[in-house]
């Protein structure tokens, strides 16, 4: 439902920390966590609304899914898309997130400068 | 063509803010509460209750997308209540916080609840500066919400079954929920409470007592 805040934030950290005019900026790298509360394609709409917005027709953003990752007690570390299955290796529930909440911005591919 | 790595969080410029407010709560000794639900749960009438039968000094910052009227059923209970109208806006967020509590007697507190926008989703992913998030479900919303709504309560520390009055008319497995509450989130405390029957309500109270001194003892 936020999707369109979290574009102009990510938009407006591409510019800034690319340290480069946005006419150069061909790319934006984002991972989006399975449990971040952000929808992929939404966010993907929103991006590209936002870019066009900021004059930035040419920059292609890059939305990549990430499925949560889980440590458990027992130590085996693992992927899920099922937050209430048990740990494979053994069969417990107590674990740790550690990856998948977040949304991040991975990075931005920079034109060569001419000449 | 040239990659530059940044491996920002997009809630980076949030989650700076939230750690001021956090860092002002521990030096103030207040203990904050994220309280997430959907519309309608009861957020505001455990609030009340809370307010009414628990003997703590504390305040509250009610969010809605339109009125005041939840700070006001606070305020109307003796305690000192802030309202953020987000005029749609799915969620608050650390930089609201911040402003608001400048507006609260911070030195007489020692339980700040913050009620965030009613909505499962977006509230979750944004850090307020709080101790813990607590989510609110009720009996009439049906037993699968846990299961539902895994990005909340992944997160949730406390899990609230409000109006547990309605049990006796509903097709509710508390026992399913208690389960999926500790598989999404192992540790997690849960209160079955009906607020306007005033049932349940004194684990959560000696939950606050304990918390608080644990969390003040320690920042020191």
């Amino acid at each position: 439902m936020h999707e369109l805040s979290l574009s102009e934030e990510i938009v407006r950290t591409a510019i800034s920390a690319s340290r480069t005019d946005k006419s150069r900026i061909a790319a934006v790298g984002v991972r989006v966590g399975a449990l971040s509360a952000a929808n992929v394609s939404s966010l993907e709409f929103c991006l590209r609304l936002v870019l066009d917005q900021h004059g930035m027709q040419h920059t292609e953003a890059r939305v990549t899914p990430v499925p949560a990752q889980v440590e458990c007690a027992c130590g085996h570390c693992y992927q899920t898309e099922d937050m209430f299955g048990a740990c494979p290796a053994c069969g417990g529930y107590v674990r740790e997130v550690t990856e998948g909440k977040d949304v991040t911005i991975e990075y931005v591919e920079v034109e060569d400068e001419e000449g | 063509m040239k990659r530059v790595d940044l491996r920002r969080s997009v809630q980076e410029s949030n989650d700076a803010v939230a750690a001021r407010n956090r860092e002002l709560f521990a030096r103030k000794g207040i203990y904050v509460m994220n309280l997430i639900g959907s519309p309608g749960c009861g957020k505001t009438s455990i609030l009340e209750y809370t307010a009414r039968h628990f003997d703590g000094r504390f305040a509250a910052i009610i969010g809605d997308v339109k009125t005041t009227l939840d700070a006001e059923r606070i305020a109307a209970c003796g305690v000192e209540a802030r309202a953020i109208e987000t005029g749609g806006g799915c969620h608050l967020n650390a930089a609201q916080i911040a402003l608001v509590i400048r507006k609260l007697p911070l030195a007489d507190l020692d339980f700040l609840f913050i009620e965030n926008v009613g909505n499962l989703v977006c509230p979750s992913a944004f850090d307020l500066g709080e101790n813990i998030k607590v989510a609110v479900l009720s009996v009439p919303e049906g037993d699968e919400k846990v299961r539902k709504y895994p990005d909340l309560f992944v997160r949730a520390d406390v899990v609230f079954i409000n109006k547990t009055d309605l049990l006796e008319h509903c097709a509710y497995d508390i026992e399913r929920v208690r389960g999926d509450a500790a598989k999404a989130r192992p540790g997690v405390r849960v209160f079955a409470t009906s607020a306007s029957a005033g049932a349940g309500f004194e684990p959560w109270f000696d939950f606050l007592r304990e918390t608080r001194e644990r969390a003040i003892a320690g920042s020191q």
